[in-house]
């Protein structure tokens, strides 16, 4: 085993160098300062705590990992891990989450060793269709209790919010309400609110309303917001309302926490509700196939996506929050200590169609 | 320029004959159903369905409750209504849009018509993924649109979301299916047709209306089916516009993970695309869109007059909101650059090569599959080749996604080693676009009249060589046009590609995606630029045969490849007839073995009555439809004898000489050559393999080969320089050396009818058939002709049948006539016998004009109303006594006289003649055929006499 010996604060700085050295080579990505990935986020930080990858058991082999997160997003870290380790391969398939887990469903024998869900919801129905095997104590401790599957099967790698996005111009974060249901009644918003509520998240959200609040509430919800409210609906998802609200053609947007990571502008800004759905969080994270027949190095594989080195790579590139305790959010984004999110099981998300219902009943286009 | 003289129109064009003869060639398929093609055929369309019946398979293993409870839903109603009204709708949209415009830039003298052809072709290389989104960026609320206006006062625009924003969008993005289709339908249009039209109607509105719409209207519906299945199947741009369809439904369940409800929904997309083929074969019956074989008319365009300029508002309108917009925007994504940092993510040429490689070999594929089912199609229909085509369509309207999980399952069950390989991606792109290319290499097919391969056929080519050699050739640019657009619709395909490609295998429409998808819109606008640009430079292949330009290049190629000697001679083709007039006059030498005994060449009856008889046909017998076409025909010919069949149209004369070529197969009878049999009941043998060759009534040249290439197709390729002394000598023989590399539509009638001549005779055939061959030509033109071809077809000494419904023309060339009516020979002759001595009254009334009068034997001689006649003046039935007496004009003599019996009633100056209509005492009325001197004035006292040196013809009293 010839695996490099370096040190924690190494192998962050290799990560780092990883960027720099694809951003001169990617096509307009000439500039240096004001990227993802950028090192002197790395730099302005504490050493994450955690299980380094160093203490992690060496990846060998082939692995097939079925990736419903993009290339854009975690192609980085993905090459990194492979080049960690002169014995291991690694093949991606990027794709949407809906296109894999209906692949796997229709594959005699799936040649996935691991699914990489962008949400719990596909890791949970692979789950309940038997296509995945549980993992080992020892993974999934090292994440916190929230952001794994109850049966064990899948791991979280990242939390992501629910937020509410605002215009800085028309609001300070302290004028916004705490609670999720003030903003399908308080007149301010009254057609100054967007939502997206044809993406999967947004009904995920809905799910967990549901599963926290009740139908009723949740349903009620819905209506004040589309109807009192008249709630505008956004021309084009998150991003779309991104702009929306950064331009001020809304003050205020339901949305992802995570959007804020794309730099719509100086005038967005997000923050969170608190112990309630309209903090509810989602996860992504990996499961192991029950077709793999390398399931230990496919477990191993997770277990690296959970390491110090890959929670800081997500705290600082994609600006999720960690699943690990030792590895803080980036500072752009409010810290744990600063919200509640609401207490629920993942696996509840995984059956939209009750939301759906709500607005299709509720006549909300989606 | 109107070839069609109307009074002759009846004549020249037997309609029920053409009718007939083009039914049988449908027919064939009944006769000889290619076995190994339907085969082929068949296989391709399971290949391409049986993707679409796993659809069905797991649809069945929905738990029934829930897919009740889906299926019955409110809204569900609502999600169909608006599916139905979608597809409708940008239909319809989509017909009023593209039919006018193609008029415009084809029929039309609009300035810069190829331009506006390739620009209004264009729409169909933007993937909604662009299209639909630039529409929201710039149109929807607080768009680009509305922040210019904005100033000017405008405070909202119409909703671009919902059903008219959908519709909109898509028939912005689907009319060019029609627009192409209805274009290559105007171009082959013969537009002869228009110009008859226009001398009878008044106003072009009602040419339009009346003739063009109706001719164009199955290539209309070609592409209405396409544009109303593709809107069908359209995920994107509902889904960006916010319109609950179908495909939204399915991709709802999808993303759901609900993958089997997602199956299941899918059927009812199958369904509606079944009813969609159902309405578009209810069009499409009874086309007959191929032109005539008798080459290409000279083209034909309406003059906008003042509306020249104004009118390019409508093309320039579409055009801008089609193209400009949405590559407008992909610039404003391209100026606005990169807008974050995406790590290893960025876009590399490899992406675009990849996506070439695949859809070129998914176009190359579906191209090769296409050419069985669409010949099946367009040469053999029937209920079966009409299926299996129309089974290749319904993969094109099921989304991607379906296509994508079936293969998925197919691969990994069937075929692990494709799975998720290029290969497999490129069979993906098949299954979904295979209609793209069965519709236009179908449409090239029925465009090539089955004529050219019936001669090529005869001239020794079984029917694959003739396929590969005429009408490969002639659909080809049809086949690349048909490739051309799987190959567009593969540059655009997302859903599929996703589910099928090897892991690390970039396409463009995969990397605009992922960027798309994190909003990192700097990252693709190149690539999306990149892929308009290229699928853009196909767009000029499927447009290209519209070019006449193209054509003339290649020729211009292939004539610069040519002996060079040959340029002095480069022919100026003429309006009809001109440059070839005085050309049969001049003495040529021809090979004296080419000849044959030149002896015997210009002899009476009595020498062909010795020489050996070469072609028999011995109680021949043809049923079309149950209804008999040949009723036993029995005939003889002997070598160099000509022997025409004249008759009525539907007469059987056309049927019998099919038979003796081989190209349709005789239900009984012998046909023998040379005491060989080639058909009875249990030999026959296929036109290639006779000695027989055949003259069109339309020529049916080689549109693709050159004069000289058109003589010498019927040749064994052994000797080179013996195959082109021959093609010399035969050009030599019908005086066309100097055109030997002019292309067909080059030359007049009269040339044409030589050049198949000598192809025709070219491989020395032992019979040759001319069918109606002077048919075509005008009038002028067919009396010189006809002495033309006669005095080859005695030069060389050939034995021939020449069918003709044109008495004067049997009577002239024969050397016997054969007079058919209804499936029968009525009587054969000579020519003068059939004329003097007709067995029945329709011999004697088809020959020519006459009079019955009414005679009754009385004691020796048969008293008429001209007097009595001697018994033996008289060719008298055997026992009958009560008789008519046929009189015919030339057998009448009339002198003026006061006491005339009979008086001048009428009177017809016919040039050389004048024909006088008499009424003797008793009323009955006689012709006389007078001399252009004897000019008498109606009314004038006549006596009259019966001059004839022969035996008057008489029948039995009707």
């Amino acid at each position: 085993m010839d695996r490099r010996v370096v040190t924690r604060r190494a192998t962050l700085a290799t990560i780092g160098g990883t960027a720099i050295g694809l951003t001169a080579g990617c096509l307009g990505g000439t500039d240096d300062e004001d990227v993802l990935g950028d090192p002197e986020y790395v730099e302005g930080r504490s050493d994450p705590g955690g299980v380094s990858m160093e203490e992690l058991p060496d990846l060998s082999g082939e692995l097939t990992v079925y990736s419903g997160r993009s290339e854009p997003r975690i192609g980085e870290l993905m090459e990194y891990i492979e080049s960690e380790y002169d014995e291991f391969s690694l093949e991606v398939r990027y794709d949407d989450t809906a296109d894999l887990v209906g692949a796997i469903e229709a594959e005699d024998e799936t040649p996935a060793d691991v699914f990489y869900g962008s949400e719990s919801q596909s890791m949970t129905d692979l789950k309940d269709d038997g296509h995945t095997v549980e993992l080992s104590g020892d993974v999934l401790d090292r994440v916190d209790e929230g952001s794994r599957d109850s049966d064990g099967h899948w791991v979280g790698f990242t939390r992501r919010y629910r937020a509410v996005a605002y215009n800085t111009e028309a609001y300070d974060a302290d004028d916004l309400p705490e609670d999720i249901f003030a903003y399908a009644e308080d007149d301010r918003f009254a057609g100054d609110i967007m939502w997206p509520p044809d993406q999967g998240s947004t009904q995920a959200f809905l799910t967990a309303m549901i599963a926290i609040h009740g139908e009723d509430e949740a349903r009620e919800w819905v209506e004040t917001l589309t109807n009192g409210q008249d709630a505008e609906i956004s021309p084009g998802g998150d991003s779309g309302l991104a702009q929306a609200v950064t331009d001020g053609e809304v003050s205020v947007g339901l949305t992802n926490h995570y959007t804020l990571a794309d730099g719509p502008g100086d005038t967005y800004d997000i923050t969170f509700t608190s112990d309630d759905a309209g903090a509810m969080y989602n996860v992504t994270g990996g499961t192991v196939m029950a077709d793999s027949d390398d399931r230990s190095t496919a477990e191993a594989f997770v277990e690296h996506l959970v390491s110090a080195e890959a929670q800081e790579y997500f705290a600082t590139t994609t600006w999720e929050y960690p699943t690990i305790d030792g590895v803080d959010p980036i500072e752009e984004v409010p810290g744990t200590d600063e919200f509640e999110p609401p207490e629920f099981d993942l696996n509840e998300l995984a059956d939209p169609e009750p939301a759906q219902e709500i607005l299709r009943d509720v006549g909300v286009p989606f | 320029m109107s070839s069609l003289p109307p009074f002759e129109a009846v004549d020249d064009y037997p309609d029920e004959k053409r009718q007939r003869r083009e039914d049988d060639a449908d027919d064939d398929g009944d006769e000889r159903m290619p076995v190994g093609l339907t085969l082929l055929a068949g296989a391709v369309a399971a290949t391409v369905v049986i993707p679409v019946v796993w659809i069905g398979v797991v649809a069945l293993s929905v738990d029934f409750d829930r897919a009740a409870s889906i299926v019955l839903r409110r809204g569900m109603l609502d999600v169909l209504l608006n599916t139905v009204v979608l597809i409708v709708a940008v239909t319809t949209l989509s017909v009023l849009i593209a039919v006018p415009l193609a008029f415009l830039t084809v029929l039309t003298d609009l300035p810069f018509k190829r331009f506006w052809i390739v620009a209004l072709s264009l729409p169909l290389v933007v993937p909604s993924f662009v299209s639909a989104f630039s529409f929201v960026s710039v149109w929807g609320p607080q768009g680009r649109l509305q922040s210019v206006l904005a100033p000017l006062g405008v405070d909202s625009l119409p909703e671009i979301y919902g059903m008219p924003g959908t519709v909109f969008v898509l028939t912005l993005y689907n009319y060019p299916f029609v627009y192409l289709t209805t274009i290559a339908g105007l171009r082959a249009l013969d537009k002869t047709y228009v110009d008859a039209a226009r001398s009878l109607e008044t106003g072009i509105r009602g040419v339009f209306l009346r003739i063009v719409l109706p001719m164009v209207k199955p290539a209309v519906a070609a592409g209405a089916l396409l544009t109303a299945l593709e809107t069908a199947g359209d995920f994107g741009v509902p889904a960006i516009l916010r319109l609950s369809v179908f495909t939204r439904q399915i991709y709802l369940e999808y993303n759901a993970l609900a993958h089997d409800y997602a199956a299941m929904l899918s059927l009812h997309l199958v369904a509606i695309t079944l009813v969609i083929l159902l309405v578009e074969s209810q069009v499409r019956s009874h086309e007959r869109i191929h032109g005539s074989a008798r080459g290409n008319s000279g083209p034909y365009t309406i003059r906008l007059g003042r509306w020249r300029w104004p009118a390019l508002i409508v093309p320039a309108a579409i055009v801008a909101l089609a193209i400009l917009v949405p590559i407008g925007f992909l610039f404003s994504w391209l100026l606005t650059g990169p807008d974050a940092y995406a790590g290893s993510f960025g876009f590399e040429p490899g992406y675009a090569i990849n996506s070439v490689y695949v859809s070129a070999l998914a176009a190359v594929v579906a191209a090769c599959l296409a050419l069985p089912v669409a010949y099946l199609a367009a040469r053999h229909r029937s209920p079966l080749s009409g299926t299996l085509e129309r089974a290749t369509y319904i993969g094109f309207a099921v989304p991607g996604v379906v296509i994508g999980l079936s293969l998925v399952y197919f691969a990994t069950r069937y075929l692990p080693a494709a799975y998720q390989t290029v290969p497999l991606v490129v069979f993906a792109y098949v299954v979904l676009y295979l209609p793209l290319a069965v519709g236009s290499t179908r449409a090239a097919i029925l465009y090539v009249n089955p004529q050219f391969v019936e001669a090529a056929r005869s001239l020794g080519n079984t029917p694959f060589q003739a396929f590969r050699r005429i009408t490969l050739p002639l659909v080809f640019p049809g086949v690349v046009a048909g490739a051309a657009l799987v190959f567009l619709h593969g540059m655009k395909e997302l859903p599929a590609t996703l589910l099928l490609r090897p892991i690390g295998f970039d396409t463009l429409a995969t990397f605009i995606w992922a960027a798309e998808r994190n909003a990192y819109y700097g990252y693709a606008a190149v690539p999306a630029l990149v892929l308009v640009f290229i699928s853009g430079l196909s767009i000029l292949a499927v447009v290209s045969r519209e070019y006449p330009e193209a054509l003339a290049a290649l020729r211009k190629w292939r004539r610069n490849r040519s002996d060079a000697t040959d340029v002095g001679e480069e022919p100026s083709p003429g309006p009809d007839g001109t440059g070839d007039r005085a050309v049969m006059d001049g003495g040529t030498t021809v090979d004296a073995s080419r000849i044959g005994s030149s002896a015997g060449s210009a002899d009476d009856e009595a020498d062909s009555g010795e020489r050996e008889v070469v072609l028999e046909l011995e109680d021949v017998r043809k049923r079309y439809e149950g209804r008999p076409a040949v009723d036993g025909i029995s005939l003889s010919v002997r070598r160099g004898e000509i022997l025409t069949l004249l008759g009525p149209s539907g007469c059987g004369k056309t049927t019998t000489l099919r038979l003796i070529d081989g190209l349709d197969r005789p239900d009984g009878g012998t046909i023998r050559i040379d005491g060989e049999t080639l058909a009875d009941g249990e030999t026959y043998r296929p036109a290639e393999e006779r000695d027989v060759g055949i003259v069109f009534q339309e020529f049916a040249l080689f549109p693709h080969k050159t004069v000289a290439e058109n003589v010498a197709f019927g040749l064994d390729d052994d000797d080179d320089e013996e195959r082109a002394d021959v093609v010399a000598e035969l050009l030599e023989l019908v005086g066309l050396s100097a055109y030997r590399d002019s292309y067909p539509d080059e030359l007049s009638g009269g040339q044409k009818q030589r050049v198949a001549l000598a192809r025709s005779l070219a491989p020395r055939p032992e019979v040759l058939l001319l069918d109606e061959p002077l048919s075509n030509l005008d009038a002028g033109l067919r009396a010189r002709m006809r002495n033309s071809v006669q005095r080859i077809l005695e030069e060389v000494d050939v034995t021939a049948v020449w069918v003709t419904h044109n008495q004067e023309e049997a009577l002239s060339v024969g050397d016997r006539t054969a007079v058919m009516n209804a499936g029968r020979i009525e009587q054969l002759a000579s020519p003068r016998a059939l004329y003097m001595e007709p067995d029945s009254r329709m011999v004697a009334d088809f020959l020519g004009r006459g009079d019955y009068l009414p005679g009754r034997l009385e004691g020796g001689a048969v008293e008429t109303p001209l007097g009595a006649f001697d018994a033996d003046r008289v060719s008298l039935p055997e026992t009958e006594r009560a008789v008519e007496v046929l009189v015919r004009p030339d057998d009448v003599a009339i002198t003026p006289s006061a006491t005339g019996d009979g008086r001048i009633v009428g009177r017809q100056f016919n040039g050389e003649t004048v024909r006088y209509r008499i009424e003797l005492e008793g009323g009955e009325r006689v012709s006389s055929r007078q001399s252009h001197d004897d000019w008498y004035d109606v009314g004038t006292s006549v006596d009259v006499s019966v001059t004839a040196t022969h035996a008057l013809p008489a029948f039995p009293r009707a």
